[in-house]
């Protein structure tokens, strides 16, 4: 009885562990990739502005919203990822 | 040729089994888990898909996974370069949602099923669509037009599928529209304004539509920039979907179209200018869709069109797609969403790495069916009394006696279906002629809300003289539920439970080559009432999936208002003595954190 309820209250420190381990991951997750998005995307986004890259087809003279697509290799084009 | 297609990691995730070119087990991941729309790799719907072929993982030629995962995380970081500094917390949820799994798609896929690296391929997501549409259609040349919310950059596409030199059929799509410029996540915006789920309350939208006046079609039309092609270019100030991962539209949708609904409150049929706002969004929408295709007319010149893709779940547009374009014949793949991909992506690397026969799909009960003893030691299990009734006419006779009398039928009768429509195996039944037979479904069976209209499943033969269909042969959508198409207007008294509001019903056709026992049902209940229509919605309550196993079709008969059940040549032909109806507590819904495209 009494190793029931020891491994009972173990499971439960354990399982309050791992919450309390994950909740401090997501924490430090979030702080870093705050960093990353204002010391790393920030210059980069600041870069693409300066030299006119247009990432999400905002310019107002296109005349069309195709994108004509290069004709590719079946086989070829399975095995990439990108 | 063994060739298993998977999709997964954003909604619907699902598994397809190609075996020499031909399907011969597909299944959605959540008819398993019954998490609605869930997400998670489906290796319970792949594992399944191989002992129905009798196969292992090891037999496998290739796993061919439905998209193109760098390229869609490529999408994703230009989509926060672009939107920078709004964007930090776009980047912070999808950077680590890819980073701690979706970006190792291809290692996750060997480890589970035991695969080695080259083995295992990527398809382009809206190749995978294209795949699934004109792969499995009865066409030797077409036209092929996709349209979804977003796959890796597309959200559009158009291309031409044709038999090639070798004997065999290419497929290959010529352009593209792009990321953030998409149909699919126009009407999405538009669901979550109206308090909908995104990427499950699409149809509602649809439904509520006709309730509706479109009198904000031109300020919709002036958030959309059209070209002469077909193409267009969203005004991206109405929109925030591409720099924040819980929110699609922009303050000034209310400022335009007043406040928006709050998630799943109130009757939205009750405020006209919600349904307004509805019937606007659906008439752009069709407009656009139009447009879309008869710019894929225009590019390839042929007489049949292919369409997939998301939005191809329009039934509406899908009608006036058939009405109002060149095209002779349309087909469409009656799993178009993402789900239908992971069958698209196996038939493009089967016709990609070999040249397999053609395959047409003409029924699609691709999923798993259950034994006889399943069902009667679930019956066992609920303490429900059940009839064995070998004589399928019988059988037929005794189901059409009840609808007549104005019972509501659970039916369970062989493999599943293929994609997110029931279509007479895993279906509720009532009779489509009280108009109060709507009401009573929608309040007492199903639990859902008042204004969203019943289907009916019609004799394929005697369906035109019902429902205008525009032609005869009925189209290829029809067999399917793709398209709605207006009741005669002499037989809507005779279809009140299934005639929406305008007229219109999302018509079934159904042949015996198709389903034979459901033709013989409805032949019986024609028989019967002089009617050749039943009232046909998918086996399931509100928010959960549509059942699978005997099990599951006897908990939600449970927990709903039905009056009888029957699972194969099993009647159940009362409730006995099970209370009344009782909530399950097993069903959940998959989070929809992710909505948004990343």
């Amino acid at each position: 009885m009494n190793k029931t309820t020891d491994s009972g209250a173990l499971a439960r420190v354990r399982r309050r562990f791992a919450e309390a381990v994950r909740a401090g991951a997501r924490v430090q997750a979030a702080v870093l990739l705050t960093a990353v998005y204002f010391l790393v995307l920030g210059p980069a986004a600041l870069l693409t502005r300066l030299l006119g890259v247009d990432l999400l087809c905002r310019r107002r003279a296109a005349k069309t919203g195709w994108t004509e697509r290069a004709p590719r290799d079946p086989r070829e084009l399975l095995r990439s990822q990108g | 040729m063994r060739i298993l297609g998977l999709s997964f990691d954003y909604h619907d995730a699902a598994a397809a089994l190609i075996v020499d070119g031909v399907p011969v087990a597909a299944a959605q991941e959540e008819r398993f888990t019954r998490v609605k729309h869930d997400r998670r790799l489906p290796e319970n719907a792949a594992r399944w898909c191989l002992e129905r072929a009798g196969l292992s993982a090891g037999d496998l030629d290739a796993a061919v996974f439905y998209e193109k995962p760098f390229r869609k995380f490529s999408r994703i970081l230009a989509g926060c370069l672009g939107t920078f500094p709004s964007s930090a917390g776009l980047f912070r949820r999808a950077t680590a949602a890819w980073v701690d799994e979706r970006l190792w798609v291809g290692p996750r896929i060997e480890r589970a099923f035991g695969l080695t690296q080259d083995k295992v391929l990527f398809c382009e997501h809206h190749l995978s669509h294209a795949a699934a549409a004109f792969y499995c259609a009865p066409f030797d040349e077409a036209a092929v037009l996709t349209i979804d919310g977003v796959g890796e950059w597309a959200t559009a596409a158009v291309g031409r599928g044709r038999r090639g030199q070798d004997g065999g059929w290419d497929l290959s799509l010529d352009a593209e529209m792009r990321y953030p410029h998409s149909l699919g996540l126009l009407y999405s915006a538009f669901t979550a304004y109206l308090g909908f789920e995104v990427n499950e309350g699409e149809y509602k939208v649809m439904g509520l539509a006709p309730y509706g006046r479109p009198r904000f079609a031109d300020q919709i039309r002036a958030m959309v920039r059209p070209f002469e092609d077909g193409s267009f270019r969203l005004d991206l100030d109405w929109f925030v979907f591409q720099s924040d991962p819980t929110r699609a539209f922009a303050r000034r949708f209310e400022e335009a179209f007043g406040p928006a609904r709050a998630p799943e409150a109130g009757d939205p049929a009750a405020d006209p200018r919600l349904c307004d706002v509805a019937a606007s969004i659906q008439l752009v929408c069709e407009e656009m869709v139009l447009a879309l295709a008869r710019e894929a007319h225009r590019r390839t010149g042929s007489r049949h069109l292919c369409l997939s893709g998301g939005v191809a779940l329009n039934a509406v547009a899908n009608a006036r797609v058939l009405r109002e374009t060149p095209f002779e014949r349309v087909w469409i793949q009656p799993a178009a969403g993402d789900a239908g991909s992971a069958l698209g992506a196996a038939l493009y690397a089967a016709h990609a790495l070999g040249r397999p026969k053609r395959y047409e799909m003409k029924r699609v009960d691709l999923g798993p069916e259950h034994s006889p003893a399943a069902a009667v030691e679930a019956f066992r299990r609920a303490g429900l009394a059940h009839e064995e009734i070998g004589d399928e006419s019988k059988l037929c006779g005794r189901v059409a006696g009840m609808l007549a009398e104005g019972k509501v039928v659970g039916w369970h009768q062989g493999r599943s279906e293929w994609g997110p429509r029931a279509l007479g195996h895993r279906s509720i039944l009532a009779d489509p002629r009280p108009a109060a037979m709507k009401d009573t479904v929608n309040e007492k069976i199903k639990f859902r809300e008042l204004f969203r209209p019943f289907a009916p499943s019609a004799l394929g033969r005697l369906a035109g003289e019902w429902f205008d269909l525009g032609g005869s042969p009925a189209p290829d959508p029809y067999r399917f539920m793709l398209a709605t198409a207006p009741v005669r207007a002499d037989r809507r008294g005779r279809l009140g439970a299934v005639t929406h509001v305008d007229g219109s019903a999302r018509v079934q056709t159904v042949f015996p080559d198709q389903d034979p026992l459901y033709h013989r049902l409805i032949e019986s209940f024609g028989a019967a009432t002089g009617v050749p229509v039943v009232l046909n919605t998918s086996f399931n309550l509100k928010g959960e999936p549509i059942v699978e196993t005997p099990e599951d079709a006897v908990a939600t008969f449970l927990a709903s208002g039905m009056d009888a059940l029957v699972v194969g040549t099993f009647l159940v032909p009362n409730r006995n003595a099970a209370a009344a109806p009782r909530r399950k507590v097993w069903a959940v819904s998959a989070k929809q954190s992710d909505a948004w495209a990343w």
